[in-house]
């Protein structure tokens, strides 16, 4: 019986040896799926979180995609078109919005009224929801509700919140100001709290439930009908919606550390993929998998931040200029990330979606690097102190900046590629006199006008870490006393360390800020641009590529709108999309 | 016997604690908190933090946690919640009760890491007895050395190698999730490919030891076909030990599933786990390492008992190690 | 994938090395090192090692361009005469990393293997030795340190260490030693059955010489072997680490993030996963051949 098996089992082990050596040829590509079934992996971490549109959590992206609707949803023409408002009438001065509901109804039958709305944008802005769920509050600064800020501060009653319910299908929104572009803010993934959440049901929910698919009542198109934390999660029609739903079947998958998704696309587990730039090469070479590759921008920004340090070499301009110039973004993005990057250059703006911030990019200039460097006293890199990198994981573009820094400038640069936990706790640090050094960050940009800063303590607080570098090395050991005291008053906390960093920035950076809160204060469209280009030209941060996500979408997919606002490109409505075979 | 089993369940106990204690004290030393790193990943939602929202999550998280307390009340109450099975809710999944998530996940792992050690026994079994029964032949050395490529390659690549080649080409088997039976083939075959070289090996020289032994000499004198022997004699001798081979590699699977999971995006405890240490999840990191040890214990005790049941030598002379 | 090669060998129910009848034996008489080369694959295997560590030594020496420096202009070489191996995304040279690679994967796993060889022979001897209580005692020590989840145990171990080679060496060493203490151990207890410690007790000697002349010589054998299958297994830990993120900072070259960076890129651009993986298996493959080698000469019963 065994000699039979023997010389099979030696042969099979041979050419599965052999099939495996050979597999560096071309890879096929097969795409079966469901009729009218649509699977996409779901990039961004799950954080566990339940699906309660009104907490800040990766999960609310998605309800808004087509779980719950609100007033208005993306179009296809990439306008705002009617969701469960009908229609909608603007006052003369252009702050008072009304919008008639029409007749929709929930998951479980309910009738979608005009409270219903009122109820789930007040309990978004309320304070006490967060925390009795043990999660963190939606940003509700993106849209100009009136009286949203103090009731989120806590110093107005729900009641004031300028959203009411006139009648069962009326709604009011009072605006804090004119807004044009409202529905377009509708329609931003911070926006995805607008929707009506069904009083009566909700009331009840405890924060588990909220992770059970059969208790997340919504009104979208779509219902979750099977939820598994870290894993997936199935979406299937709504059964009473008011309009037809495209699709027979949503799958996320939620991916962890080493993606395949190259793998699950060409066998057909994923009709939407988010490569890795290692994967372009592959995909380019081979014509069908390229006739489905697309590149979609991101409005992240990867920069370097100053850290804050006893030493503040850091502080001068030519010198930051220096180590700006000495990036050669353009390989980078070319060589290094294999055309996943277009170069940046500000924090808070990209290039496709501001391109005036071009007028005051500052140049890859190797030659003029190192004479700013020599002018500001440290010809060769003479005599200037060790440059620390802060990142997370292994970074090739830190690893390339290094190489940069070292080569053009001379200086001494020790990259730290950290654990992310650590990271978080060294990237905070300050360093001591013998060393300056940089952290990578980045941030989700939205349009520039909601990103000024309104007043010093409200737009601290948000990017402290894009401007800590600045605090003086006595103002931040303060800052960061009272960061780490978990005992006091949160309030009182964050007023202590507004006006310690505040008060210990050098004068050029106080006039920045002022800059900002001047452009807020008048709407100017000129000072917001040069807010903005002053940070840019002045090298606060230095910005090195915004990401250019290759994604592989299949043929027969039609309709997916990707959401430039979200580094995974998230589809702006899932109804918009039809799978065809 | 009771007296030993009565005396390995105490000792159970006493490394139980033991574990859980240089877990919890290890854990706490770790530079970065839940909430430090948690705030940093909403960089989003920092706007939030700006109206002092966070702030209270935190006061209130570390309240409930004792994360104030001194070291020996927050241990106390991790360990009791884990005895007690109220073992609270997870720093990353506030709504989620640690238990549940556990639930979950752990028979997942647990059943890959079975079914790739009984898989990859089968198998090593199988080419063992080829290679002993055909010892220095080309069958010998040919088996051995493809059963030993398996172990110079590690399991990640195997898995993306078969990705390939089934889950691509052939197109015959799925690569992503855990949603059926056939889903899990490709991840088990990563997993016990390579591990069946070394006890293949084992296996290999074990049972030719048994063959020279001397006793297999009378078998043989007595009229005893080769069949006989290996079935009766040998492999008898070559299990006992290799039972404690595949205790500890079955151990070992466990928490070493994590990369197969992450591959495969199967919702496993291994992916869990490590997410939680780099996320400083005390509880979830506490509750799963609790769980780990514990089943370790259990299945030395189990390996040992299989022992003794096995070899009467033992039984007799008493349990010692 | 962390999973610890299984050292086998300390469960036999053979009679202890030296038997009356092998004294007299001609086997006995033939040197080690004659069946040691009779053995082809263990020479091959011994070869193999023996080269590669001379590569790793010399690797400095050896490398055509330094391990860090970036070529912006020659990323994602093939491989070529100036490029061997081909370059990575930064243009650097693929063999001076894969060397160098080489270099610290060798460094952690003989440098973890000595720091477990001690710690077990320590703890090994001492319990075999003693006996009793402080046997006990010990041994369930060394059960509690086999319960503990390893991976937690690194990965703590790392990020309060933080990685440099020495941590990680460490960090690979604390979960492995138990091993090779239950090896020695279960020597020096079949040693002690035998009838030369209580000779060598008779004439006077003490415990240290005992130790030193009598049970350690004697278990050379199975040591070596232990330590030969726990060095690919220390390297087969530290390439597990690096893939979960935990391994030697970058850029300094290690051959698990090499293969891991290779496994990314392997549709794009194979030859990056090629070099390290052929590397590392060729590795692996030497010590397991002389591994095997060293236990056939220490063992009398197979077919020689």
């Amino acid at each position: 019986m065994k000699r039979a098996h023997k010389p099979v089992k030696v042969l099979l082990a041979c050419l599965t040896a052999a099939g495996v050596l050979t597999s560096f040829g071309t890879i096929a590509s097969a795409n079966t799926s469901a009729p009218g079934q649509f699977s996409m992996a779901f990039n961004l971490v799950d954080n566990g979180q339940g699906w309660d549109p009104a907490l800040f959590s990766y999960k609310m992206y998605a309800d808004g995609m087509g779980i719950f609707e609100g007033l208005v949803h993306m179009g296809p023409n990439g306008t705002p078109v009617p969701g469960i408002a009908s229609s909608w009438s603007i006052s003369p001065n252009g702050r008072v919005w009304t919008f008639r509901l029409r007749h929709a109804e929930f998951s479980n039958g309910d009738l979608v009224t005009a409270q219903d709305f009122a109820y789930g944008i007040t309990r978004a802005v309320d304070p006490n929801t967060a925390p009795k769920e043990q999660g963190n509050s939606v940003v509700i600064n993106d849209l100009p509700i009136l009286n949203a800020q103090q009731v989120r501060l806590g110093t107005m009653p729900d009641s004031s919140l300028g959203v009411k319910a006139l009648n069962s299908s009326t709604l009011q929104i009072t605006l804090t100001g004119r807004d044009d572009n409202f529905l377009k803010d509708l329609l931003l993934p911070s926006s995805s709290f607008m929707v009506p959440v069904d009083q009566k049901i909700v009331e009840g929910l405890t924060a588990e439930d909220w992770t059970i698919p059969k208790d997340v009542v919504s009104d979208g198109p779509y219902m979750l009908q099977s939820y598994t934390p870290r894993s997936s999660a199935v979406l299937v029609p709504n059964p009473h919606y008011y309009g037809k739903v495209s699709l027979s079947k949503v799958i996320f998958h939620f991916f962890g550390l080493n993606p395949s998704e190259l793998l699950d696309f060409q066998s057909g587990a994923l009709q939407m993929a988010l490569l890795q730039p290692t994967d372009v090469a592959a995909v380019e070479n081979n014509s069908t998998l390229k006739s489905q590759l697309h590149w979609w921008p991101a409005s992240s920004q990867y920069s370097l931040e100053v850290m804050n340090s006893l030493n503040t070499t850091l502080w001068h301009a030519d010198v930051r200029k220096a180590f700006d110039e000495a990036v050669d973004k353009n390989v980078i993005c070319t060589n290094v990330l294999q055309g996943a990057g277009a170069p940046a250059y500000e924090y808070y703006s990209p290039t496709w979606l501001d391109p005036w911030i071009t007028k005051y990019a500052l140049p890859y200039n190797p030659t003029q690097a190192k004479l700013l460097l020599a002018k500001a006293g440290y010809p060769g890199g003479k005599g200037f102190p060790t440059v620390v990198l802060y990142t997370a994981g292994v970074d090739p573009v830190a690893q390339a900046i290094q190489q940069m820094w070292e080569q053009t400038l001379g200086v001494n640069v020790e990259l730290k590629s950290e654990e992310w936990g650590t990271f978080v706790t060294d990237f905070q640090k300050q360093l001591p006199s013998t060393q300056v050094g940089f952290y990578v960050w980045s941030t989700n940009a939205q349009y520039s006008s909601l990103m000024l800063p309104q007043s010093p303590d409200n737009w601290l607080n948000a990017n402290t870490s894009a401007i800590r570098g600045y605090a003086s090395p006595y103002g931040y050991i303060h800052w960061m006393k009272v960061n780490n005291d978990v005992s006091m008053n949160p309030a009182i906390a964050n007023k202590l360390k507004d006006q310690y960093m505040w008060n210990s920035f050098p004068a050029d950076v106080k006039q920045y800020l002022d800059l900002g809160i001047k452009a807020y204060q008048t709407g100017s469209k000129t000072l917001t641009e040069e807010f903005f280009g002053e940070r840019a030209q002045r090298a606060y941060d230095i910005p090195v590529y915004t990401p250019e996500q290759p994604a592989l979408l299949s043929s027969s997919v039609h309709g997916y709108q990707q959401d430039d606002f979200l580094d995974n490109l998230l589809p702006y409505w899932l109804n918009n999309i039809t799978v065809s075979n | 016997m009771l007296k030993y089993l009565a005396r390995r369940i105490f000792f159970m106990i006493v490394a139980f604690f033991a574990v859980s204690l240089v877990t919890f004290l290890l854990m706490k030393s770790v530079p970065g908190t839940f909430l430090t790193i948690n705030m940093a990943m909403n960089n989003m939602s920092s706007a939030a933090d700006t109206l002092g929202i966070s702030d209270q999550l935190m006061t209130s998280l570390t309240q409930h946690f004792h994360l104030n307390s001194p070291w020996y009340v927050q241990y106390w109450f991790y360990v009791s919640g884990f005895l007690t099975s109220h073992m609270g809710n997870s720093f990353e999944f506030p709504d989620i009760p640690t238990l549940s998530l556990i639930e979950r996940t752990f028979p997942i792992s647990f059943s890959l890491a079975f079914l790739a050690v009984a898989v990859s026994s089968i198998l090593a079994v199988l080419l063992g007895i080829i290679a002993a029964m055909r010892e220095n032949t080309w069958v010998d050395s040919s088996t051995m050395f493809v059963a030993m490529l398996g172990t110079t390659i590690p399991s990640y690549l195997v898995a993306v190698f078969l990705m390939l080649i089934f889950g691509v080409w052939l197109h015959i088997l799925p690569i992503l999730g855990i949603n059926g039976p056939q889903y899990y083939v490709l991840p088990v075959m990563s997993l016990a490919l390579p591990i069946v070289s070394s006890t293949s090996r084992y296996m290999r020289n074990s049972v030719i030891e048994s063959l020279h032994s001397e006793y297999i000499v009378t078998v043989y004198a007595k009229g005893g076909s080769a069949k006989h022997v290996l079935f009766g004699h040998a492999m008898k001798n070559s299990l006992l030990p290799f039972i404690t081979v595949v205790g500890p590699q079955l151990a070992g699977l466990m928490m070493g599933t994590v990369l197969i999971e992450s591959l495969f995006g199967i919702p496993g405890m291994g992916s869990i786990f490590v997410n939680a240490a780099q996320q400083r999840d005390y509880p979830l990191i506490m509750d799963s390492t609790l769980l780990y040890c514990l089943v370790i214990l259990l299945m030395n005790l189990f390996v040992d008992l299989l022992y003794g049941v096995l070899d009467p030598r033992i039984r007799r002379t008493g349990y010692s190690s | 994938m962390i999973v610890k090669v299984v050292i086998n060998l300390e469960i036999r129910f053979n009679e202890p090395a030296l038997t009356v009848k092998e004294h007299a034996s001609r086997r006995r008489r033939s040197p080690l090192w004659q069946r040691f080369r009779r053995n082809k694959l263990a020479v091959l295997g011994a070869t193999i090692v023996l080269i590669l560590v001379l590569l790793a030594i010399f690797a400095p020496i050896l490398s055509p361009y330094p391990y860090q420096e970036a070529n912006f202009g020659a990323t994602y070489q093939d491989p070529s005469f100036a490029h061997w191996f081909g370059t990575d995304s930064l243009g650097r040279d693929m063999l001076t990393r894969i060397l160098w690679g080489m270099r610290n994967a060798f460094t952690v796993g003989f440098g973890a293997e000595v720091v477990e060889l001690t710690l077990g022979l320590l703890l090994g001897a001492v319990a075999g030795y003693m006996g009793g209580l402080t046997d006990n005692v010990l041994m369930r020590f060394v059960d509690i340190v086999y319960a503990f989840p390893s991976l937690l145990f690194s990965i703590i171990l790392i990020v309060l260490l933080g990685h440099s080679i020495l941590t990680i060496l460490i960090a690979v060493a604390a979960t492995s030693w138990v091993g090779m203490a239950r090896v020695v151990r279960s020597q020096v207890i079949k040693i002690r059955q035998t009838g030369y410690i209580e000779a060598a007790r008779g004439m006077g000697a003490s415990t240290w010489t005992i130790i030193r002349r009598q049970v350690l010589p004697n278990s050379m054998g199975p040591i070596v072997v232990a330590v030969s299958f726990g060095i690919p297994a220390n390297m087969t830990i530290e390439a597990g680490l690096s893939v979960l993120g935990l391994g030697i900072q970058p850029p300094t070259p290690d051959l698990g993030e090499l293969i891991i960076e290779g496994q990314q890129a392997v549709f794009s651009y194979p030859y990056l996963l090629i070099g390290p993986t052929v590397i590392f298996a060729l590795a692996l493959i030497g010590f397991v051949f002389l591994g095997d080698g060293f236990r056939d000469i220490f063992n009398t019963k197979s077919k020689r």
